[in-house]
């Protein structure tokens, strides 16, 4: 990398880091470092959903995972990442952000009780914390690969970024870390979009891409280039696609790191348009990046490490200047990212951890203050991951989030839309968890096991179905001896299309006894009420284009045209 | 314990008019050195110059529209 392109990193990342450090000071209160006094609009909430989802080390491993699987994964990107938003807008927030809470693990100790809060936070802190370390492990391979400089310093720039992205939200809290993240969204949309036009243009487009995979193989090219290409022994295809939806449908939906920014939105709808932002920039952007796994499979043949397909795509196709603006996209992604984790990680510490079961009853802003300090051990917490995703980070995310994260998302979703009895929730997380952690072993020690147990792709099946199928028998049987649940004990709390907020506020405060005289009881009697629309509805309805479900479902059957029809 | 509680939002989003005014010619400034910067690669090589012209050309755009905001508010 030249002069120029360090300075293109600089002053992109710099400028925007700066304006997030001067522009954004939260107030002392949680409440504004938290949710941004809840005071968010929907094209900012969007464009931050999709910076938070998609970082850099989804730009290395999609392209490392899409060298490899080709574009079953735009399933994933298209289609499961859409559903994940549409689903926590439209359902599994909505009581969320009537009760007036501010994390998804506080919602499922009043749903399910206290020992499913804290293991969802642990899932949470497991799942997010790895993403960290992909980031960094992905940074560090594009700096080392492009601008071709010792490991040494390429670390001590991971860590500059890392410990630079602690400062904006320290001081900002969510708003610093939203608005950021969406100006670093355009960064990072017109930083894909160059790499992938030089690339596909001299690669010589689709049939040129078409004629040099089938030269290296003659079944590659029907492999990588078709959503339903990719069948490893023993799965069929659409196991494989299934996964790949529930992948990020479950990241969606289970992340608090996603789900405080749409519980910052100023209004109910606003959170519902922003589940459509991000699925549109998603889907544009992704679309680049997985279809860029093909290309490097075309250029660089017989990758041992897939994940340096990317930065051998930037330093093959990418003269100075240009190389400068796409790896400041990888930066911005990074610090997109970081941001969101730290302030999704450290809300669920003070709130789940600290507040609940630690220091109870002490004042506003102390909370805040713990909040502030907890954000640099959060981002730390990451580098524990990289000696263990040294052999393709992808594949060791698919395989943990199977096992772990999908048994929280299906009590998440039991929780939101059935009458499941209370008890349920920790007995469906454990049965999912075994299930998952036994899976792992078993393939990891060959146990001998049948393929459709223990692989991957069968987990993202069997860990919805086996907790659901648990806790409606379960919540049968103990319906059937106790009686079953009042209304009263899970009002507010599943998904209703209209509920009177006010009445939930003195509900939710006394709910839990014990959380009588603390400050988590405070907090949710006095958690303002924000309005269903933030504007008056006309007489004659909606138009067509403010209405979010209309536009989500003509959403979704344009992607399932192309990814079931045309691309399959 | 939460005096302002709910108020809160409104006193967050009320910029005063010397900070978005700020806001404006900051990005301006920024968008121009990007610019520039991308001008000034095309002296190491000349590949690609037509792409990193018509980025550069986008964004000079961009910056004077914000520079003319920032004017207009003056």
């Amino acid at each position: 990398m030249t002069f120029v392109d360090w300075l293109l990193i600089l002053v992109i990342n710099g400028g925007i880091v700066l304006y997030g450090i001067l522009v954004y000071k939260a107030q002392g209160q949680s409440f504004d470092w938290y949710l941004a006094a809840r005071s968010m609009p929907w094209w900012v909430i969007g464009l931050s959903a999709f910076g938070t989802a998609v970082d850099s080390g989804d730009y290395v491993s999609i392209v490392g995972g899409s060298y490899e699987l080709g574009f079953s994964q735009l399933s994933s990107w298209w289609l499961g990442i859409a559903v994940g938003w549409i689903v926590l807008s439209f359902f599994v927030i909505v009581p969320m952000y009537r009760s007036g809470v501010f994390t998804n693990a506080e919602w499922l100790e009043f749903r399910f009780g206290p020992s499913t809060r804290v293991i969802a936070v642990l899932i949470n802190i497991q799942s997010r914390t790895n993403v960290l370390g992909n980031i960094y492990f992905s940074l560090y391979l594009v700096l080392k690969i492009v601008a071709d400089i010792g490991p040494g310093w390429s670390w001590m720039i991971v860590v500059g970024i890392a410990i630079t992205s602690a400062l904006y939200i320290v001081r900002g809290g969510l708003k610093a870390g939203v608005f950021t993240d969406a100006l670093q969204s355009i960064i990072m949309i017109v930083a894909a979009f160059v790499l992938w036009g030089v690339a596909w243009v001299k690669g010589g487009g689709w049939r040129g891409l078409n004629e040099r995979l089938v030269a290296i193989d003659p079944e590659l090219a029907d492999s990588l280039l078709h959503v339903g290409g990719y069948s490893p022994n023993g799965v069929p295809a659409i196991v494989v696609i299934f996964g790949f939806i529930v992948v990020l449908t479950t990241y969606a939906v289970i992340n608090q790191y996603e789900a405080i920014r749409f519980l910052g939105a100023k209004s109910e709808w606003d959170f519902k348009m922003a589940a459509l932002v991000a699925s549109i920039a998603t889907a544009i952007c992704l679309w680049f990046n997985v279809s860029l796994g093909p290309l490097a499979h075309a250029d660089f043949p017989g990758l041992k490490t897939v994940d340096a397909a990317y930065p051998l795509m930037i330093a093959k196709y990418l003269p100075p200047g240009l190389i400068g603006l796409v790896v400041a996209g990888l930066v911005a992604a990074a610090y997109s990212t970081f941001d969101s984790v730290a302030i999704g990680i450290s809300s669920l510490f003070v709130r789940d951890i600290y507040a609940r079961f630690i220091v109870r009853k002490a004042d506003d802003a102390h909370y805040t203050l713990v909040g502030r300090i907890s954000v640099p051990f959060i981002i730390a917490f990451g580098f524990i991951y990289i000696p263990f995703i040294q052999e393709g980070m992808l594949l060791f995310f698919l395989r943990l989030a199977g096992a772990i994260a999908v048994p929280l998302m299906t009590i998440i979703l039991m929780g939101v839309f059935t009458r499941v009895h209370r008890c349920t929730g920790i007995i469906g997380l454990i049965v999912g968890l075994t299930y998952g952690i036994l899976a792992i072993t078993a393939d990891a020690n060959k146990w001998g096991w049948p393929i459709w147990i223990t692989h991957t792709w069968w987990t993202y099946l069997w860990n919805i179905l086996l907790p659901a199928i648990t806790m409606l028998f379960v919540s049968r049987v103990i319906s059937s001896v106790h009686g079953p649940m009042k209304e009263t004990e899970y009002k507010g709390l599943v998904y209703e299309r209209h509920t009177v907020s006010t009445e939930l506020r003195e509900l939710m405060g006394h709910r839990l006894k014990a959380l009588e005289g603390t400050w988590l009881q405070k907090t949710l009697i006095k958690a303002p009420i924000n309005p269903e629309y933030p504007f008056k509805i006309p007489p004659e309805g909606l138009s067509w284009y403010k209405r979010p479900g209309l536009l989500a479902i003509f959403y979704l059957m344009i992607v399932c045209y192309l990814l079931f029809i045309l691309l399959w | 314990m939460f005096p302002r509680w709910g108020k809160t939002s409104v006193i967050i989003m009320r910029k005063k008019n010397n900070t978005i005014s700020l806001e404006l010619i900051y990005s301006a400034v920024i968008l121009l050195l990007v610019a520039i910067l991308l001008m000034a690669s095309n002296l190491y090589t000349t590949d690609l110059w037509l792409v990193k012209t018509a980025i550069a050309f986008v964004l000079l755009i961009v910056s004077g529209i914000l520079g003319k905001n920032y004017l207009a508010q003056r």
